[in-house]
């Protein structure tokens, strides 16, 4: 239709120009023959009382208004013929656009009946535009979004992260064992998750990492990070690690490069039975409100964490009753070693304690005598830790029949 | 015999079962009552004009299969399929799922493939939807964002900025 507004556009403008000019040539030819009228009455008027010299000064300026008049009125007949023409030309050209767009219209319309203008993909509503992302799997989703804004935003949709990820968390899981569901984050985890946990600074993206996580997190009870984290330098704990309808009885986070506290996040892990945090650059002291929450805690590795220091809690004798393996070797801790709390842990098999800075005297009463599933004993590089004898040692090794391994002893020098 | 019109006014009559896996028309069955009296209406599903091969606009060669027709044709080859089982963690299903009779069932052009989506959508049809969004997942599979703009005939309604900006949130989850 835009040829022929444009058209009738300019074919108006041409009129009204006309229009004005000849306004303006009428009127001057109007007050011209005015003139001429007066002066032919006042040569009547002159004639019936003859005056010859005014009659014959009258009759010339007569006849120069007859030849002004002459002249004017040529000039106006040349524009009017000029302008007509100028105005056919117009007529025709808008006469030609309005054919044209009539037939492209009545195309336009032919083809709508006829295909019923083909469908794409963006005709598609959001939810089916979803249906149709959520085959599609979620590492491709950073790279397809930047198709279009209507992309874009389908992939920010909660909808979107639900039904993409339960199609493909699932699957993974089950092909490698199947009765524990066992997660071995995989590069494109370690993408999600990362992004999950620094959301400040990529909030689309992490929306999408956060649910990720949750789901993954919703359905395993057992998660392994890889070795690969290390090099993702700097990485916290994430925050949703601690969902609370999470399931989690086994998470493995070991040689991760975490750094600061032990995560107050882990709290709501509840179900815990296995907590591997070995060789991070964990600091501060091991909370005892923390670890009062992991009643079923039957394995605890905090080891090789050089900057761990201060006492071990009392929560963690008292409210950590099954705890079967005990890995605190090398790190900072200190205090006195606690021999009757010890015992608290009737189930222990392995108690690491070697590499610190644990203070006392092992005497024969001390509660490691009643640990009778104790295999494995590690208390050396402890430099104020010592037995009282040989003796004393000898007894309790003795008594502790399932011991497989244990280190030299060092016994209290009598000075 | 349930009586459907598409929004071309153009009438057909299926049985009952077959017009039933639409949830939509198996509602308004349900609400209506007795469906003999009067047709169906579906005005949002284009309907016949274009029977494959229809003799209306000869001169259109390859005209795209009907919508309501195609929908039809796929409810009546699925009328004896059993009630889908709910989805286990047991056997997660992939976009590569795809019966081979739904396969060449959609091997239409794309308009055609989104007009079926639609429809199936329009109709609660959710087999059909499915099965149509698996195919047009795997059309996307694999492609990069160039391919696939190019496929679709999606435009980029980015800004440079703006795709600068998305470009540098992508960058940490590339090469690897």
């Amino acid at each position: 239709m835009s040829g022929t507004d444009a058209s009738h556009g300019s074919l108006h403008a041409l009129v009204l120009s006309l229009h004005t000019q000849y306004q303006a040539q009428i009127e001057e030819l109007g007050s011209q023959h005015a003139q001429m009228a007066e002066l032919i009455q006042q040569l009547v008027h002159q004639t019936s009382t003859p005056n010859t010299p005014t009659i014959l000064k009258n009759a010339h300026q007569v006849s120069h208004l007859h030849k002004q008049l002459q002249r004017l009125s040529t000039q106006f007949s040349s524009q009017l013929k000029n302008t007509s023409r100028k105005l056919r030309l117009q007529l025709k050209e808008f006469n030609t656009n309005r054919q044209r767009d009539n037939s492209s219209t009545n195309r336009h319309r032919r083809k709508i009946l006829l295909m019923q203008q083909p469908a794409r993909i963006v005709s598609l509503p959001q939810e089916v535009l979803v249906q149709v992302l959520s085959w599609v799997h979620p590492r491709d989703a950073f790279r397809l979004r930047t198709l279009s804004h209507r992309f874009f935003e389908t992939y920010k949709t909660r909808h979107f992260h639900v039904s993409n990820l339960s199609k493909f968390i699932a699957p993974r899981s089950l092909s490698t064992n199947k009765d524990c569901k066992k997660l071995l984050v995989d590069a494109c985890d370690v993408l999600t998750f990362r992004a999950a946990s620094s959301s400040t600074q990529i909030t689309t993206l992490s929306a999408f990492a956060v649910v990720y996580a949750e789901s993954v997190l919703a359905r395993y009870t057992h998660i392994i990070w890889p070795q690969k984290m290390q090099q993702l330098t700097g990485l916290k704990i994430p925050h949703f690690l601690g969902m609370p309808n999470s399931r989690l009885i086994h998470l493995d986070m070991s040689y991760c490069l975490l750094t600061g506290e032990i995560p107050s996040e882990l709290q709501n892990l509840r179900s815990l039975k296995v907590l591997n945090l070995e060789g991070n650059r964990l600091t501060g002291n091991i909370s005892g409100h923390l670890f009062g929450n992991f009643e079923d805690l039957q394995e605890l590795n905090l080891s090789w964490n050089a900057g761990i220091s201060g006492v071990i809690p009392d929560e963690l004798y008292t409210h950590c009753p099954k705890l079967q393996i005990v890995k605190l070797h090398c790190c900072a801790l200190n205090g006195s070693f606690l021999e009757d709390r010890i015992g608290c842990w009737t189930d222990l098999r392995e108690l690491w304690l070697n590499g610190n800075k644990f203070k006392g005297v092992l005497t024969v009463g001390t509660g490691l005598v009643g640990l009778v599933n104790l295999q494995v004993l590690y208390l050396r590089n402890n430099r104020e830790l010592f037995w009282e004898s040989h003796e004393v040692y000898q007894q309790v090794c003795t008594r502790l029949v399932n011991l497989r391994e244990r280190d030299v002893h060092r016994v209290v020098v009598s000075s | 015999m349930v009586r459907i019109t598409s929004s071309d006014s153009q009438e057909f009559s299926v049985s009952q079962d077959i017009a039933c896996q639409s949830q939509l028309i198996k509602n308004m069955i349900e609400d209506v009552g007795d469906a003999d009296e009067q047709p169906i209406p579906l005005p949002n599903v284009a309907g016949a004009i274009l029977q494959k091969g229809g003799s209306c606009f000869p001169s259109i060669s390859n005209a795209p299969k009907l919508t309501l027709f195609a929908v039809i044709e796929y409810a009546t080859m699925h009328k004896d399929d059993p009630p889908s089982a709910p989805e286990t963690d047991a056997k997660p299903s992939t976009s590569e799922d795809i019966e081979d009779r739904d396969k060449q069932f959609l091997n239409v052009d794309q308009g055609t493939l989104f007009e079926i989506i639609l429809a199936a959508n329009y109709l609660d049809m959710k087999s059909l939807l499915d099965v149509g969004c698996k195919t047009v997942a795997n059309m996307i599979k694999g492609k990069t964002v160039e391919e696939v703009r190019a496929l679709f005939n999606i435009v980029n309604d980015f800004t440079p900025e703006e795709e600068e900006q998305i470009r540098k949130e992508n960058e940490w989850c590339e090469d690897r």
